[in-house]
């Protein structure tokens, strides 16, 4: 397969095979929807075949392929209106009164020794995939790609303590989902 | 960011704060001791923070295990073909 070689250093006729499945993981971690991770890495590998003239060989195939993947899933986010938009920042009032209680209808239960393990997974999954885009985003980030908060900071463009509200929502959503749906 | 007055000891919205971050990282002394003060009188901060850890480590079971995370191997067919349609035009 000596054609696969484009400018004597890329060969796109091993893209598929050595970085599809790995690329696809890495958009899945960060806009959580299938379609939406499959068209990005098609994207990628279509962008890359056209500007294949411009790899000049200083980063590796992988990285070069990398950088045009982040690229579009930033394009995403912007898209989206995601980066900056943190949602209603009230969200938490659905848990806590003014004063910061627990409101009595949201107030944790105690759960029972978990029984049907799979019953479990199957209900927090639902959960996950009920969180909007950012919280998805740095569940995924956090327990898919076990980053570091200052990563996940970073690549999300977010301050720390928004970091913060978007992980205590998070975890808020989900142990109320599980609740409510798992102990019926 | 929020309307309501951050008092002492925490509230429960502070708390459960604090406990999200403490099952990220260390806490400051001050928060340590807000938080423990805290869960010290209110049994739904400890639930919280106990459930917390449950839905943490089944999190990451569940996506480090997540099949749906690997791609149909028709779409990869179908990108092998395009591209290979691509580099012969
Ligand atoms: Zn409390």
């Amino acid at each position: 397969m000596s054609e696969t070689t484009v400018n004597g250093t890329l060969s796109p006729r091993e893209w598929v095979n050595r970085y599809a499945d790995d690329f696809f993981r890495f958009a899945m971690a960060r806009v959580s929807d299938r379609i939406i991770a499959q068209d990005l890495v098609q994207d990628t590998f279509l962008s890359a075949l056209q500007s294949a003239d411009q790899f000049r060989g200083h980063s590796s195939e992988r990285n070069w392929l990398l950088a045009i993947l982040k690229n579009k899933i930033i394009d995403h986010y912007r898209k989206e209106g995601k980066v900056v938009s943190l949602g209603r920042l009230e969200e938490e009032d659905a848990f806590f009164d003014e004063k910061g209680h627990w409101r009595k209808e949201a107030a944790p239960q105690p759960w029972p020794a978990p029984g049907e393990q799979n019953e479990f997974y199957r209900i927090l999954r639902a959960c996950i995939r009920k969180l909007n885009g950012l919280g998805q985003a740095v569940i995924n980030l956090k327990y898919l790609e076990e980053k570091k908060s200052e990563e996940i900071c970073k690549e999300l463009s977010i301050s720390p303590s928004n970091y913060w509200v978007l992980m205590h929502r998070a975890r808020l959503h989900l142990r109320s989902c599980l609740e409510k749906n798992w102990l019926k | 960011m929020d309307t309501h007055k951050h008092g002492w000891p925490p509230c429960c919205k502070d708390a459960t704060l604090l406990a999200e971050k403490r099952l990220q990282e260390k806490l400051s002394f001050r928060e340590r001791f807000g938080l423990g003060l805290h869960l010290l009188y209110c049994k739904y901060c400890r639930r919280f923070m106990k459930q917390g850890r449950i839905i943490a480590a089944a999190t990451e079971q569940l996506l480090q295990h997540d099949e749906s995370l690997t791609l149909d191997a028709q779409v990869k067919a179908e990108w092998e073909l395009i591209i290979s349609q691509k580099i012969d035009l």
